[in-house]
């Protein structure tokens, strides 16, 4: 009986305990959302916190600590300038964060921007993918081995890594 | 006839000393090459992509290149392992003539006089391509400070620009990782064959 009460509450605990640094370190990640919730006028999609969760067994290896959130039927109307956007995120992430690859395709109405920290032994990546539909935000830490794809083809990982990453083929 | 001695001295000793000015202005920029000029055609473009690896990204590359077994990064290791920038740029266009020479000619334009030299040139009108690569001397002539390549074709624009020490034969094995298209450029030196992206 003491035992199934103190479940909760050791819960609770760890709650707390993870939450401070957790939120600080997503820091970024937490303003480019709000960002773009307040240019879309709307929220993320439910549930990506169990979502995300659920991504840490499923995802590749060298990746971990993935965060991911997604707007979907976004008015593109509404999407920020390209020059505009790429100063609003660069204002965000900071110097901490070095931009690596930008691709804007006007032919599939797609922007990506992809930021990245370098720490001793990771390396954490914030990937942005805006389209005329969705637009989707995903924040990872990246093992040496995982960098290997984003190396070999960084546009053509960032293309597709929001995607692929985040929620599987969306197309 | 003695003032107009002194004036042609005179306009001998400004020219000379605006082309020593002018080298002096290309070798204080340093093989990075500014390439801001380029942005006002992102409205034009189909496509554009930037790729923006620094000093601190490639040092993190070395650790996973040099963790794999594989050949070729093996290879690729050698030359990125002093290397502290790679840059692409690169715009793709659907209809020619989006772009003008003197878009071009603003990149080129740093590459002239200094320490830069153009190492590999091909043109060819009919495919309406240009491509080139030039080197950024070292002092002493010993190694290479950076290279550049200009890749202009009707319907897309690229440029890269690695700082570091790297020769012309290193590129091959770079070519299509990191963001660095893939170029013929060994068929290009011999049998004077274009670019391949």
């Amino acid at each position: 009986m003491r035992i199934t009460k103190l479940v909760p509450v050791t819960c609770t605990v760890v709650a707390i305990l993870t939450a401070g640094p957790v939120r600080a370190a997503d820091r970024e990640f937490h303003e480019i959302v709000n960002r773009l919730a307040a240019t879309y006028h709307k929220k993320p999609m439910p549930f990506m916190g169990f979502v995300s969760f659920v991504a840490r067994f499923a995802q590749p290896q060298g990746v971990s600590a993935m965060k991911l959130a997604v707007f979907d039927d976004i008015d593109p109307s509404l999407s920020p300038d390209e020059n505009e956007f790429d100063a609003l995120m660069q204002g965000i992430v900071g110097s901490g964060f070095q931009p690596f690859v930008r691709v804007h395709s006007h032919r599939e109405h797609e922007q990506t921007y992809v930021y990245l920290h370098n720490v001793k032994e990771s390396s954490e990546m914030l990937v942005v993918t805006i389209d005329s539909s969705d637009a989707v935000v995903v924040k990872m830490r990246l093992k040496p081995e995982a960098m290997k794809d984003w190396m070999d083809d960084p546009v053509g990982e960032s293309k597709h890594s929001a995607c692929n990453r985040g929620l599987g083929n969306r197309d | 006839m003695r003032l107009q001695l002194r004036d042609t001295i005179r306009a001998l000793g400004c020219g000379v000393m605006l082309a020593l000015g002018a080298a002096a202005l290309a070798e204080a920029q340093g093989p990075k090459l500014d390439l801001g000029n380029l942005a006002k055609l992102a409205d034009k473009a189909d496509e554009v992509v930037d790729v923006m690896l620094d000093g601190q990204t490639l040092k993190f590359a070395e650790k996973f290149m040099e963790e794999d077994k594989d050949e070729d990064d093996a290879e690729a290791l050698k030359f990125i392992r002093n290397l502290t920038g790679i840059y692409v740029k690169s715009f793709e266009f659907d209809k020619p003539d989006q772009y003008s020479d003197a878009d071009v000619e603003a990149i080129r334009s740093q590459l002239h006089g200094g320490a830069w030299s153009r190492m590999v040139g091909y043109e060819s009108k009919r495919e309406h391509e240009k491509d080139e690569v030039w080197v950024m001397a070292g002092p002493n002539g010993k190694s290479n400070l950076g290279l550049a390549i200009i890749s202009a074709e009707a319907k897309e624009l690229t440029v890269v620009n690695i700082v570091g020490p790297i020769d012309v034969n290193d590129l091959p094995a770079l070519e299509g990782r990191m963001g660095v298209p893939h170029l013929d450029l060994r068929q290009n030196e011999h049998g004077g064959s274009h670019a391949d992206h």
